[in-house]
């Protein structure tokens, strides 16, 4: 890396030149915690954020590996009458467990796992924390249009997580993370049944908040000079990921209540001993949760889009192909939710599906394209973001190209349901978007926090988690087309090679968050002081101070540059010897 | 390009309390200036109101779909409803959605009294519609049987669904009913603050807002009540 | 060059399914595998493409000290519309070509074989066209009483399914094919089996002597539930036995039972078939109560009465009513530490084997009614004595 001007204060001559970093404490501790219970400012309540899901991902995690030990080998009855293989037989009641009961307690660990990963931790982790902290400082504003609105988002959610986190408590739910009636509103286990749809339908609020909020913020609080083709494209796809959010999420509201009328009432609408259609359920279960898997990987194509151009020094090959790609991701994601349902829905109902389906993958691929052309004449540097955003093209290429075979119909037949889908998802869900909530976090982790990390430390972590993760999940798409349905607790002795495999990958993957975990911690309480500007980015949020001050800027910025503009502008907080600007051409020009 | 006052507004001054409180007004200190901060309140309404749409609209598809697979079921239960309750409830709202748009033409005016008379029947209206639905409609139907789902227990049922079009009706109209219940509460709010001055024609954004939602409340009732009551 | 090629397919489909060519009829390479295949190469050459360039970028665009990055357009229109215009091409040819498996995968032939096929919490049944059902059964993962069930080679075969509780998905994954069982309307699930090939070249092709001494040939596929049903979900499992459509007829003529058969025989049959994956027969915990010494004991419910010693003594038919409620109406009558979770089988059983189940049930009950009633014993001997008496009258 270049050397850096550890210059801290250039702004900091007048206007708020009284104001510390929102990090100091102003009061002693008990109000300081009452202080940031209370705050209204959206870098506390993006940090809290971030506490919160990080916490959410982690017991989501030890549910998940949970589930890959219990895999470790197949579940058997021997001659003696005892139970083998199942690791998770603890965890039900009484001294001999029988096979259903083992397989009772890994359904409960598989819904807690996809429950929380999907409702507590993916939906909200990019917008609600990174997406908070810097969306009104890249705007350059110094909060979003609505803060107690944005307070109120966090305390909802953490109140939908208790519910979820009391459901658990209670004896778990095993109804899946889609709750598919009639399954889920026969199944034992009234209360936490009902406190996990609870859970997810108060969640849905704290979405709407968050969605509702960053529009507003969006449209109204850009800095002066900003259009809206000045703004980088992590705003583009927060802004994106908020529509969808604000109008999906309604939909799924209404469902989850007729789910809890059905389930306390037995009102009849998706039961089909009352004359009710449990196909409906999916229908409207889907029309949600098709958009909410972009409102989780918009966002983490926002963040790859930014910091591979601030690591790469390079302007963004089609800055507007990408924008406009985020809004028809967000516009089409509305069509596409029948493609969960091909194995229970007619024949033209199918076809409509796949062929619009196809239709989603086009701007998905010409996003990866612009990216890749965008490493073309830049100056790449290997910091831990920047490794990551390399580990994201990998994997995220491998999750859109294998949802072709999804997306047809003929060899969907045969992978729905399988773990060729586990795998999929995975790879677009884990290997996009936490890949990219990593890549994201390092990148602006010394701007939020004032610390530099270690970036041996990130590089190892980041190799062990992209090693763990292909072979957690890589095996799975043989595993899938070999016919290994998902969600089984048990399978049949041919597979036992491949779960292995898996298995001790998502060992070395949980080490992987290990060293992360250790390098954040090292870096908070040792790291070297964060200079302005580490990484020469040109967006608004490296204007400021760095931990930023409270009120985001001592005077309101004014754009005189496009966010990408490397190759004529002098980052902030750089020195010209260390920022050598390339000789104009002639033919160069600004998007 | 103008920098901002980024500092928090002065409190007023000691013994200016005569002046009133939408006066004593001053924007958040994140908005460069009150209009701003009003067309962004009324951009979050709006897009808060299509979230209340797509809710309903979500009630509206099951009532589309289970009247293609059963419409008899949904025929015969129409029939049981009486419209006349049902179109005086729609007066009644009508009525409430002319009054608040008047409050908040008198607030603009300064109309401080006037404001409150019709707040106050606004929220009698909104009170009549829950009385009118409870009494004439939700307790005579559900003691005589006619009940969602399983609770289903009406002796002169004509057809095998008419359990279903019971959950339709009581789940979508109850969803509305809890709308009504939370319009009171904002609209007795706004009678409270407007008593204490906190509106005038420099700063009525939450008697705006409010007056957005409930017009959508009325709105799906007009969806509602020619769906449940007319079309047979 | 061809064959250099259709080795390379043939390895992707190996190493993609296994040793598991695709076993329908007029598919195989023609079917899905053969659009999978496609998909792989398109896959595998932009994934290549991609990985290539940003390999080539990352090593001839590394930073170095001092040098500037080199000046780079921000957009190239041509580029841009080919990278949008040919991907969609491809992705065109993959829907129509996805769409036109996909539909022939739904149509059957009107004289298909038509099989009734029931899926429930977590047991697949079949009923076939002579009111029979599967008669052998078999071990696969972690259930013993997997059910087989035979189905024709070359003939087109439609299941007529439908599930008794919650949505099931049946899926014979040598088959590639899936389809849902719901619980409110039947779906058809359409298949034509390959020819078996008895000359050896394929290894899953066996032969077996049946009980008559028929000598035949079959060829197993494993079955599964793919559709999440709940606790023993990864045990609902079953085998699909393709035979030969003459020994297939010679099958269907030989029922399981018949007239003469011990009614704990056939009940027997109905429990490995129906009841094995939440009722075990010795003693060991399961989803539901064990039926070992089960008949005939007194019993606590959750939700009624309890079947109290006294009320055996008066009436010991009690048990048997019990037994055929609990069938009927799972939910009445639910013993004291277990859930309701039993689906009903109302109308899935005949009246010979409900009382084959009721008779299976008392054989496994050391309170067999095979032993004598209490006070049996004296009034056979009373008996006996009047008889000789008379006799000896004589």
């Amino acid at each position: 890396m270049t050397t850096v001007d550890r210059n801290l204060d250039q702004l900091g001559d007048h206007g708020h030149h009284d104001e510390g970093s929102y990090l100091n404490p102003k009061y002693g501790p008990i109000a300081t915690v009452w202080d940031w219970m209370t705050t209204v400012d959206h870098k506390k309540i993006g940090v809290m954020y971030l506490f919160a899901v990080l916490f959410m991902f982690f017991l989501g995690g030890v549910a998940a590996l949970a589930l890959r030990i219990e895999l470790l080998e197949p579940t058997r009855i021997d001659e003696t009458g005892n139970l083998t293989g199942a690791a998770l037989a603890f965890f039900a009641e009484g001294e001999t467990v029988s096979q259903a009961a083992a397989g009772q307690a890994y359904n409960r660990v598989m819904t807690m796992h996809g429950a929380i990963m999907v409702f507590m931790f993916i939906i909200p982790a990019i917008p609600a924390s990174l997406g908070n902290f810097f969306l009104p400082l890249m705007l350059g504003a110094k909060d979003v249009a609505f803060p107690r609105l944005n307070l109120a988002s966090w305390y909802v959610y953490v109140f939908g997580s208790l519910f979820g986190v009391f459901s658990i408590l209670m004896g778990g739910v095993d109804t899946g993370w889609t709750f598919y009636t009639p399954y889920s509103t026969t199944t034992t286990g009234q209360p936490q049944v009902i406190a996990m749809v609870l859970a997810a339908f108060i969640l849905g609020f704290s979405s709407i908040f968050t969605g509702l909020n960053f529009i507003v913020t969006t449209h109204k609080l850009r800095a002066p000079g900003m259009g809206w083709f000045d703004m980088p494209l992590f705003i583009w796809a927060v802004y994106s990921t908020s529509i969808i959010q604000v109008l999906a999420t309604p939909v799924i509201g209404v469902t989850l209540l007729l789910l809890i009328f059905e389930r306390v009432l037995q009102i009849g609408i998706f039961d089909p001993g009352l004359g009710g259609d449990p196909v409906l359920f999916q229908h409207f279960f889907w029309f949600y949760s098709h958009p909410v898997v972009y409102v989780m990987i918009l966002p983490a194509m926002g963040i790859i889009s930014d910091v591979l151009a601030i690591h790469c020094r390079k302007r963004i090959f089609g800055y507007r192909a990408i924008a406009f790609s985020s809004l028809a991701i967000a516009a089409i994601s509305f069509l596409v939710w029948g493609h969960h349902m091909f194995t229970s829905q007619g024949e033209l109902a199918a076809m409509v599906f796949s062929f619009l389906t196809f239709f989603v993958a086009i701007p998905t691929a010409v996003k990866v394209f612009n990216w890749i052309a965008s490493l073309y004449k830049g100056s790449i540097t290997f910091t831990t973001p920047m490794l990551y955003v390399f580990a994201f093209l990998f994997l995220f290429s491998i999750g859109g190209l294998t949802g072709l075979p999804l997306g047809t119909l003929s060899t969907d037949l045969h992978l729905h349901d399988s773990y060729f889908v586990v795998a999929h998802f995975h790879y677009v869900m884990f290997g996009g978007t936490v890949i990219a909530f990593l890549a994201g976090l390092h990148h602006w982790w010394p701007k939020m926090f004032g610390r530099m990390y270690s970036e041996k430390g990130g590089a190892l972590g980041c190799a062990l988690v992209f090693i763990g993760f292909n072979m957690t999940f890589f095996t799975q798409f043989f595993l899938g087309t070999q016919g290994m349905p998902r969600r089984y607790a048990s399978y049949v002795d041919e597979f036992t090679l491949l779960h292995q495999i898996s298995t001790y990958g998502s060992l070395i993957l949980a080490l992987g968050f290990v060293v992360h975990l250790v390098v954040f911690l090292h870096s908070l309480f040792l790291g070297e002081k964060a200079p302005q500007n580490p990484w020469g980015g040109l967006t608004l949020e490296w204007e400021t101070e760095t931990p930023p001050i409270e009120h985001n800027f001592h005077h309101e910025p004014v754009l005189t540059h496009g966010p990408y503009d490397f190759d004529e502008v002098v980052p902030p907080g750089w020195d010209p010897k260390d920022y050598p600007l390339p000789e104009q051409t002639p033919g160069g020009h600004k998007h | 390009m103008a920098s901002i006052d980024t500092h928090q507004p002065a409190l007023p001054e000691p013994g200016n309390e005569k002046v009133p409180l939408w006066q004593r007004y001053t924007h958040g200190h994140h908005w460069r200036n009150a209009d701003d901060e009003f067309d962004a309140a009324k951009i979050g309404i709006w897009l808060f109101l299509a979230t209340e749409v797509l809710l309903f609209s979500g009630m509206f598809c099951a009532y589309a779909i289970f009247r293609m697979m059963y419409p008899e079921s949904i025929a015969a239960g129409s029939s049981y409803l009486d419209w006349r309750w049902g179109g005086l409830n729609t007066v009644v709202l009508l009525i409430s959605s002319f009054t608040i748009a008047m409050a908040i033409r008198n607030v603009q005016l300064n109309q401080q009294f006037w404001a409150r008379i019709n707040l106050l029947i606004t929220w009698l209206c909104a009170a009549a519609f829950l009385v009118i639905k409870l009494v004439f409609e939700y307790i005579p139907k559900w003691s005589e049987g006619k009940r969602p789902g399983s609770l289903f227990d009406y002796p002169f049922a004509q057809h095998a669904h008419e359990n279903v079009w019971w959950s339709i009706y009581y789940v979508s109209t109850g969803i509305h009913a809890t709308h009504v219940i939370g319009g009171m509460v904002l609209i007795a709010w706004l009678i409270y603050r407007q008593g204490k001055g906190a509106y005038g024609p420099t700063h009525y954004t939450m008697m705006e807002g409010v007056g957005l939602y409930w017009h959508i409340v009325d709105l799906v009732w007009i969806f509602l009540f020619p769906l449940l009551y007319l079309v047979h | 060059m061809t064959a250099t090629l259709a080795g390379i397919n043939d390895f992707v489909i190996k190493l993609f399914f296994g040793q598991k060519a695709d076993s329908l009829v007029g598919s195989g390479l023609g079917g899905s595998d053969a659009v999978f295949l496609f998909i792989w190469w398109v896959s595998v050459f932009f994934f290549v493409l991609l990985m290539g360039i940003m390999g080539y970028c990352m090593v001839k665009y590394r930073r170095r000290e001092g040098v500037p990055a080199e000046p780079s357009p921000s957009h190239n229109t041509p580029l841009e519309i080919a990278w949008s215009v040919i991907p969609s091409l491809l992705l065109a040819v993959m829907f129509f070509w996805g769409f036109n498996g996909y539909m022939r995968a739904q149509m059957a032939p009107s004289y298909a074989e038509q099989i009734d096929l029931v899926g429930q919490k977590w047991a697949w049944s079949m009923t076939y066209s002579t009111g029979i059902g599967a008669s052998e059964f078999t071990t696969l993962g972690g259930n013993n009483n997997v059910p087989i069930f035979v189905v024709p080679a070359e003939t087109p075969v439609r299941l007529r399914m439908n599930s008794s509780d919650v949505i099931h998905a049946f899926w014979v994954p040598d088959f590639r094919t899936k389809l849902d069982v719901m619980p409110n309307r039947y779906t058809p699930y359409v298949f034509t089996a390959n020819a078996l090939d008895r000359s050896g070249a394929d290894e899953r092709v066996m032969t077996a002597t049946d009980k008559n001494d028929n000598e035949f040939a079959y060829r197993d596929h494993i079955v599964y539930c793919a559709e999440y049903c709940g606790d023993s979900h990864s045990e609902m499992v079953a085998v699909l036995r393709v035979v030969e459509p003459s020994y297939y007829q010679t099958w269907l003529n030989t029922p399981p039972y018949d007239a003469v058969t011990p009614p704990a025989e056939v009940g027997a049959l109905v429990w490995q078939a129906k009841c094995a994956v939440c009722h075990t027969v010795d003693g060991g915990v399961g989803t539901g109560p064990t039926w070992k010494d089960a008949w005939g004991y007194p019993r606590e419910f959750t939700n009624a009465d309890s079947l109290t010693q006294e009320t055996l003594d008066a009436r010991p038919d009690e048990w048997d009513n019990y037994i055929r409620e609990s069938i009927i109406l799972p939910g009445a009558k639910v013993k004291a530490g277990f859930a309701n979770a039993m689906p009903s089988f109302d109308g899935q059983l005949s009246d010979v084997e409900m009382r084959g189940v009721i008779a299976y049930m008392r054989s496994l009950s050391d309170r067999d009614p095979g032993t004598p009633i209490p006070g049996y014993e004296e009034l056979e001997a009373e008996a006996a004595e009047l008889e000789a008496a008379a006799n000896g009258g004589e």
